[in-house]
């Protein structure tokens, strides 16, 4: 192509004066892009424009999006006209649906749309809204079902939130934090659309992600700067439970226990039953941390009186559970059984059968703790049997080490030891350094009671040096070793134990022999 | 796996050090993966089709993973495309696993009786062989990954151990094709990627890739930002920080879309987008349509 034509006519000096006219009037602030779009026939210019509004489009979008376009081009060799113009532009590539813009191309259009003309953005929303439930219905696909939530926040605040808090939670109980992710991204991507009052919504389930991607510290400070603000309910509730859970995730048991009494007193008034059975939960929770007992019950008494309202099985089966350990805390071993009984009907009612393994647990300790170690072991083994049928490995190694410490308990040391042989393989598959070194701490206390001394210390050696690995302090296990080392230099060997004997007899002869002596009158 | 369109390719700018680099990566043992690093539009996703369609010309097995803003891939999505971008035929044991741990119901089809899964060997046809014993699939098996994402309702695994579990699957599997013919593994857009993502590419691809571990296997990480991997990783990697065009590469894009050479347009093009590659693509968008329109 040249830079003249046969008049003259310089193309450069056209091109020059198209950049100047797009940094003066261009829609965007991007010059290249406004100069190109200004060079655009203006239904290919608002098709781009529309365009911007999904994440991605194919044939039938465009098809779609054409009929919105001003002014309107849809069938016949004009549409086919614009299509290949849309097609021929160097910044809409391949995408696994059709095709989609350049992200940074997408990002300025969508901010000028929003700029310019928000109502008109979210009547494309709207229409964008039916096609996609109509393509799900179809084809069934989740991304259809994420995109169309997507734009539905744009175009109706109120059940676009109430939809996408549905799909996030969903996803969320299915322990799918890469999608979770993915929403939250999506969500905020709307946030020019939405109101004030929509806003902490955007962070709340930015910092749901970051907790359940187990960034604790940083999802507290969200949610504390979450509580900062104006929140009113229902959100306020959920971000003051986070709030408290990330200080638990910490140990910080005051300032956890500050968080919920705080929120409590805050909504009290409001009739979130299912929120404020939570709170009040989770406050039980930190006081039994805390050894503050008769709060602990107060708070877990609540909770029950909230969960019985709005029936939530789990809810009870937690409640019972927390009165349960309670009980078992202050001595009270026939009411602690029967909370825990209570508690697993209410787990089998809630249909979570596996959760049942912790009832079981507590139970096991319960029984320990007041030396019916038979029926401690019943439990142990209910419970495992319920973590081999589960699946739950890790859950299985701390069983094993619990159920090898009752077996250390009843001196059978044999199947302490090989309780602890399955927990520790099992922490190693995990690489699970840490309760690795606890289960060969566990293994040298059974050695030492089985008077295997030498096997004693070096279970205890390699526990140290797991621990070191790991850069954890080992005084305790160090003091541990440092005993076991004298009890193996002072304890008597043949010889030494031979002339103890002897002397032992020696003196027994002679006391025979004086005994005789001064006993006999004559 | 379809390769990049010849339309992307065609407009393609010289980024011929980057190319060679990427070529010497497949040629030898020393750097085993690259870092592409440059902001939105400096030409990132097109150099990974210009090394995509290296690896088709060479005849090497490639797969691509591109994250979006809409598209959320797992740990199991990246496996899965590499398994599905190559040879699924080598991945039985990964995929039974996965379908395990997806299907409700769902019984082991290939069981590894005692040991490590990771001492695994995968064998043509199927086969797998463990301590020096061959458990065959057999034909009469099929194993078909139901693509499932969620976790099987009917069990109560802890979400590590499953990531654990499948990924000690997965690279004997990977391991072993790899051993048979060069794999490119192409991850772009990272800095979309969720931190649970980055961290299973890290702590498994790109520390299997520092290990050589799997011989054969090399791999493009592309993004925004840098992968901070820590410096066991720098003898084994190289970065690439994509830099804007001069006004010659300029020139040389006007000639492949425009067929004239224009210096004093390269000169202006330049002037106006500093050598921006996706500005760039826009101004030459916008003189072509200018030209045509007159």
């Amino acid at each position: 192509m040249s830079a003249t034509d046969g008049n003259g006519r310089d193309y450069l000096q056209l091109f020059k004066q198209s950049y100047e006219r797009a940094r003066s009037e261009g829609p965007t602030g991007d010059v290249s892009l406004d100069a190109l779009l200004m060079s655009m026939t203006p239904a290919a210019r608002d098709l781009v424009l529309l365009l911007s509004v999904p994440h991605w489009f194919n044939d039938r979008l465009v098809s779609l999006l054409s009929r919105a376009t001003e002014p309107t081009v849809d069938e016949g060799e004009a549409y086919e006209a614009l299509r290949g113009e849309i097609h021929s532009l160097s910044f809409v590539r391949p995408h696994g649906r059709g095709f989609a813009l350049h992200d940074a191309v997408r990002a300025r259009l969508r901010a000028s749309f929003i700029a310019r003309a928000p109502q008109r953005l979210r009547d494309i929303s709207t229409r964008l809204v039916d096609y996609l439930a109509a393509r799900h219905a179809e084809e069934q696909r989740e991304e259809l079902e994420w995109e169309r939530v997507y734009h539905l926040v744009a175009c109706d605040e109120e059940q676009g939130l109430t939809e996408f808090d549905g799909v996030f939670m969903t996803a969320r109980q299915a322990r799918r934090t890469t999608v979770c992710h993915t929403l939250a991204e999506m969500l905020a991507e709307q946030s020019e659309l939405l109101s004030e009052r929509a806003q902490p919504w955007i962070d709340y389930y930015r910092g749901l992600v970051l907790y359940d991607q187990h960034q604790r510290r940083t999802a507290g400070s969200v949610f504390e700067a979450l509580a900062a603000g104006q929140v009113e309910p229902p959100l306020s509730g959920r971000i003051y439970l986070y709030q408290g859970l990330s200080a638990e995730a910490h140990e910080d048991w005051p300032r956890a226990e500050s968080i919920y009494a705080s929120a409590i007193d805050q909504l009290n008034a409001t009739d979130d039953k299912a929120v404020l059975a939570r709170l009040h939960q989770r406050l039980a929770e930190v006081h039994i941390r805390e050894n503050h007992l008769k709060k602990a019950e107060a708070a877990a008494k609540r909770s029950l009186e909230l969960n019985e309202q709005t029936g939530d099985q789990f809810g009870l089966a937690l409640n019972r559970r927390a009165l349960g350990r309670i009980r078992t805390m202050l001595y009270d071993p026939n009411a602690a059984r029967r909370e825990l009984g209570a508690s697993m009907v209410a787990m089998d009612a809630a249909g979570r059968r596996f959760a049942k393994a912790t009832i079981h647990t507590d139970l096991a300790k319960l029984e320990q703790s007041v030396q019916r170690l038979e029926q401690a072991e019943e439990h142990f083994n209910a419970a495992i049997d319920l973590k081999v049928e589960g699946g739950d490995n890790f859950g299985l190694a701390i069983l094993y080490a619990d159920l090898g410490q009752l077996k250390l308990i009843q001196r059978r040391f044999d199947e302490a030891q090989r309780a602890f042989d399955r927990s520790l393989s099992l922490f190693r598959r995990f690489g699970d350094r840490l309760n690795e070194a606890r289960t060969m701490h566990n293994k040298s206390l059974v050695h030492e009671q089985s008077r295997e001394v030498e096997e004693a210390i070096a279970c205890e050696e390699k526990a140290i040096a797991m621990l070191a690995d790991e850069g954890r302090s080992a005084d305790s296990f160090q003091k541990r070793l440092d005993r076991l080392r004298r009890k193996q230099r002072w304890r008597p060997r043949p010889l030494r134990i031979a002339l103890l004997a002897g002397l032992i007899l020696g003196l027994l002869v002679l006391y025979v022999i004086l005994y005789a002596i001064v006993s006999d009158p004559y | 796996m379809h390769g990049p369109s010849p339309a992307i390719l065609r407009y393609f700018v010289d980024r011929s050090r980057e190319i060679q680099r990427f070529e010497d990566m497949l040629d030898g043992d020393d750097v085993r993966f690259l870092v592409l690093k440059g902001d939105g539009g400096t030409g990132k996703s097109l150099l990974t089709s210009k090394m995509i369609d290296a690896c088709i010309q060479r005849g090497t097995a490639w797969a691509q993973i591109e994250w979006s803003d809409s598209q959320p891939y797992t740990y199991l999505d990246v496996m899965r495309e590499i398994r599905d971008g190559t040879d699924e035929t080598y991945f039985d044991l990964f995929t039974d696993r996965v379908k395990y741990f997806t299907e409700r119901a769902y019984e082991l089809k290939i069981q590894v009786e005692s040991g490590d899964i990771e001492n695994v060997r995968v064998l043509d046809g199927g086969k797998i062989e463990h301590s020096n014993v061959t458990v065959h699939v057999g034909h009469t098996v099929e194993i078909k990954d139901s693509y499932l994402n969620s976790l099987r309702p009917d069990r109560d695994i802890e979400e590590n151990e499953v990531v654990l579990e499948l990924t000690r699957a997965f690279m004997p599997c990977l391991r072993a094709l790899a051993s048979r013919t060069p794999i490119v593994i192409f991850l772009d857009a990272l800095e979309k990627a969720d931190e649970t993502t980055l961290d299973w590419l890290k702590r498994n691809l790109a520390t299997a890739l520092r290990d050589n571990r799997i011989p054969g296997l090399r791999a493009v990480f592309s993004g925004r930002e840098s992968l901070d991997l820590g410096s066991s990783f720098f003898d084994c990697s190289l970065e690439i920080a994509l830099k804007p065009f001069g006004v010659e590469d300029i020139l040389d894009y006007l000639k492949v879309r425009t067929e004239s050479e224009n210096h004093e347009l390269a000169t202006f093009i330049f002037s106006q987008t500093d050598g921006h590659p996706l500005d760039t693509a826009k101004s030459v968008d916008h003189w072509i349509r200018m030209l045509r329109q007159q």
